[in-house]
């Protein structure tokens, strides 16, 4: 066996264990952030959508229409801002190199997985609004769950969400019409999109670069 | 001995040392004290601004702390709060640390919770008190409804119990968010699917059904009877709460589980209580009666005092509301100008209670009693916002309880059904075409636009929809004989009008006049 064969042997087996240690380091980071729980929680609000669709929960044309699906979106939304926290706080900052593009993914590929769940949520019954409306409100308030774990921590990331989702009830009730309230927006209302699209880039970059606060309560 | 004697006593003194530093702690370092100033501001946003947008009377004014809106502002966050902290042993895996200090767990969750309760309870009545602060500042009328105001801190507290259990019971990041929004869920979904649910669904204090509407007290006693209920149902939640919570402890020995069973036992039962009076409630015009819990001397009038004002019919209204008067009776007076004197005709038009659950928007009336006496209902005060045609191609857009400022809005929500009700009374309505024409006449020489029957529509392109059939009355179809009929008898002066009506009153009614008699 020359010495050259035994040289790309061995770089194949250090390129197989860099592969195994980046999924290995993926994994223990979605396990570290509670993700199969998030999934979790998130199908369970998605047969919760389907169920309400079904007892008339948002069916006639009150604010309820609105409300309601608003609200069980709101619900994916607190989990995935939730799921930010880290539970080694700075020891992971001071480790972690690949730390803001391990929290991209999972930030990215949880408010992917909210959107199709919450899509799958919707079938067989009618979502007010459809699944336009669904992704844009849950990309926006994600972007606000993201920004207010990088202000408050991602143990109370859940505040911004159900203020918002409380303010967004207010607004439907009211029939207000800015396009900061973007669940109170037709589907394809343009301001309404760039405003949600616009907080969930917030959102995301803040998240990626800064990490949720590490604060001393959690 | 004497030591070994002493020794429960003792015992019993540090724990109440200890819960009482405990509980200072737990103020001082508390998950809602981060959260005040967040609630504090979606009162303000929710509550305090809508509420300060209704007139200066204080049932109208607490029509949505009536409607549970405090709660919907406080509960979510209160109850993730509570979450927080019931959570907090479990999420640090410190549970079994802790439960070999001296003092029962039991006893030192219920000081967790209770100085979450405090802060929640503070910020509460402050977000209270500035609201009827600022009432208060402007001279209101009318009584002042506390109940509704003690069922939202009972709210308050009851969701603190149930959101704190839930923490000790799913100790996770996840169940704090949950929490908080399963709890909007809640106070949402049962303030819309479940308004019209005249019996248990009165429970949550959300439940727009429950609430006894803008002019509570004032032309009755105020009913507690619902909000008593709706008290006992949310202590016993909150007891149960509590009581649940220490059935989870080990190590208390069977003392402390016997004594948490039967707290645990005590709320379920008086939130079943609960439960049963709401089963036999009763929706009225004066409010939710139950009478397991009503007294009877709340069924009495509070005053039949009116003020007055008109010639040559007065028309009245309960002092609460004597500043809308002067627009009434500028309102009301060309239809009971017209009518006055007639037999069977009102003497005198009189404010009644307006059925706030009813399916009037704006107002209700009849004629009462001999001599008649006009009863009106007005919805002044309400929430919500309607639109009108104000001409051919002009429309305008007003909330509900702005309309009752505005002159020619108070004319527009008035007559025209009042106007009917005391012609059809007076003259037979439908009947014969002669009548018709006759009550068509009359309506236009008060002041009623008819409208037009052929026509589609009176609204331009892109005016916000009409939602106010109830003041529109339908005319005649243009050129037949009861329109032309009518459009003469209308265009009379009033002293023909009247004398043609006086000594023609009789053979209309009785059906012996046609059109071509009318003048």
């Amino acid at each position: 066996m020359s010495s050259s064969t035994l040289n790309e042997r061995s770089a194949l087996r250090d390129q197989a264990q860099r592969h195994g240690l980046g999924a290995r380091l993926t994994w223990l980071h979605l396990v570290s952030r509670q993700v199969p729980a998030a999934l979790a929680i998130m199908a369970a609000l998605a047969v919760v959508l389907n169920i309400g669709a079904r007892l008339n929960w948002y069916s006639g044309d009150g604010a309820l229409v609105q409300q309601v699906p608003v609200l069980l979106e709101a619900g994916a939304v607190v989990v995935i801002a939730v799921s930010t926290r880290s539970p080694f706080g700075e020891v992971e900052l001071a480790n972690g190199r690949l730390l803001p593009g391990l929290r991209l993914g999972t930030v990215l590929a949880l408010t992917a997985a909210a959107m199709g769940l919450m899509a799958a949520g919707m079938i067989g019954v009618h979502l007010p609004d459809g699944g336009a409306a669904l992704a844009r409100n849950t990309a926006g308030m994600t972007g606000i769950g993201l920004i207010t774990a990088t202000i408050l921590g991602g143990a109370m990331a859940w505040v911004g969400p159900v203020a918002y989702a409380a303010i967004t009830e207010y607004a439907l009730s009211a029939s207000w019409q800015s396009p900061l309230i973007w669940a109170a927006r037709p589907p394809h209302d343009r301001g309404a999109v760039l405003c949600a699209a616009a907080v969930f880039v917030v959102g995301v970059v803040l998240i990626t670069v800064r990490g949720p606060r590490n604060t001393v309560r959690e | 001995m004497t030591a070994v004697l002493d020794r429960p006593r003792a015992t019993a003194g540090v724990v109440r040392l200890t819960v009482g530093r405990l509980l200072r702690l737990e103020l001082r370092r508390n998950a809602m004290l981060l959260l005040v100033p967040l609630v504090i501001a979606m009162f303000w946003f929710d509550t305090y601004r809508s509420s300060m947008e209704l007139p200066a009377i204080w049932p109208t004014r607490l029509l949505y702390v009536q409607q549970g809106r405090p709660l919907v502002d406080f509960a979510p966050f209160v109850a993730g709060a509570a979450a927080w902290t019931g959570s907090r042993d479990g999420r640090r895996s410190t549970a079994e640390q802790v439960a070999t200090t001296p003092l029962p767990r039991w006893a030192a969750r219920l000081s967790s919770w209770a100085a979450l309760a405090i802060w929640a309870l503070g910020a509460y009545v402050l977000c209270l008190g500035l609201l009827l602060g600022a009432t208060a500042a402007q001279s209101p009328t009318g009584p002042l409804p506390w109940w509704p105001v003690l069922v939202g801190a009972l709210g308050v507290l009851a969701f603190s119990a149930l959101g704190f259990t839930a923490g000790v019971v799913f100790p996770s990041r996840f169940a704090v968010p949950l929490v908080a929004i399963a709890v909007l869920l809640i106070l949402v979904l049962t303030q819309y699917p479940i308004t019209h649910n005249a019996t248990y669904g009165l429970l949550a204090p959300t439940n727009l059904m429950g609430s006894a509407g803008p002019q509570a007290g004032v032309f009755s006693p105020f009913l507690p009877d619902l909000s008593i209920t709706q008290i006992l149902f949310l202590a016993g939640l909150t007891v149960f709460a509590l009581g649940a919570m220490g059935l989870r402890e080990r190590g208390g020995g069977a003392m402390a589980t016997g004594f948490a069973a039967l707290v645990t036992v005590v709320g379920l039962a008086v939130t079943g209580y609960g439960v049963k009076l709401a089963g036999t409630a009763q929706v009225t015009a004066n409010g939710v009666v139950i009478s397991a819990v009503h007294s009877a001397s709340d069924d009495g009038p509070v005053s039949t005092a009116r003020v007055c004002q008109g010639s040559p019919v007065q028309v009245c209204v309960s002092p609460v509301y004597r500043s809308y008067l002067p627009d009434l009776d500028t309102a009301l007076q060309p239809l009971l100008t017209e009518v006055a004197g007639l037999p069977g005709a009102p003497t005198k038009a009189e404010q009644v209670v307006f059925p706030y659950h009813g399916d009037a928007v704006y107002t209700v009336s009849s004629l009462q009693g001999s001599p008649a006496v006009l009863d009106l209902g007005l919805n002044i005060g309400a929430d919500g916002s309607t639109c009108f045609v104000t001409g051919p191609k002009s429309s305008t857009c007003s909330s509900v309880s702005d309309l009752w400022k505005n002159a020619s809005l108070v004319k527009t929500v008035v007559l025209p059904h009042t106007a009917q009700t005391v012609l059809d009374s007076l003259v037979g309505g439908d009947g014969t075409q002669a009548r018709q024409a006759v009550v068509d006449g009359l309506l236009t020489a008060s002041g009623v636009t008819l409208t037009d029957p052929t026509a589609q529509s009176q609204l331009p392109p892109g005016a916000p929809r009409v939602f106010n059939p109830e003041v529109q009355v339908m005319g005649p179809t243009p050129g037949s004989p009861v329109a032309v009929a009518a459009t003469r008898f209308a265009a009379l002066p009033q002293s023909e009008r009247y004398a043609w009506l006086s000594s023609h009153l009789s053979a209309l009614r009785a059906g012996q006049l046609t059109t071509a008699d009318l003048p």
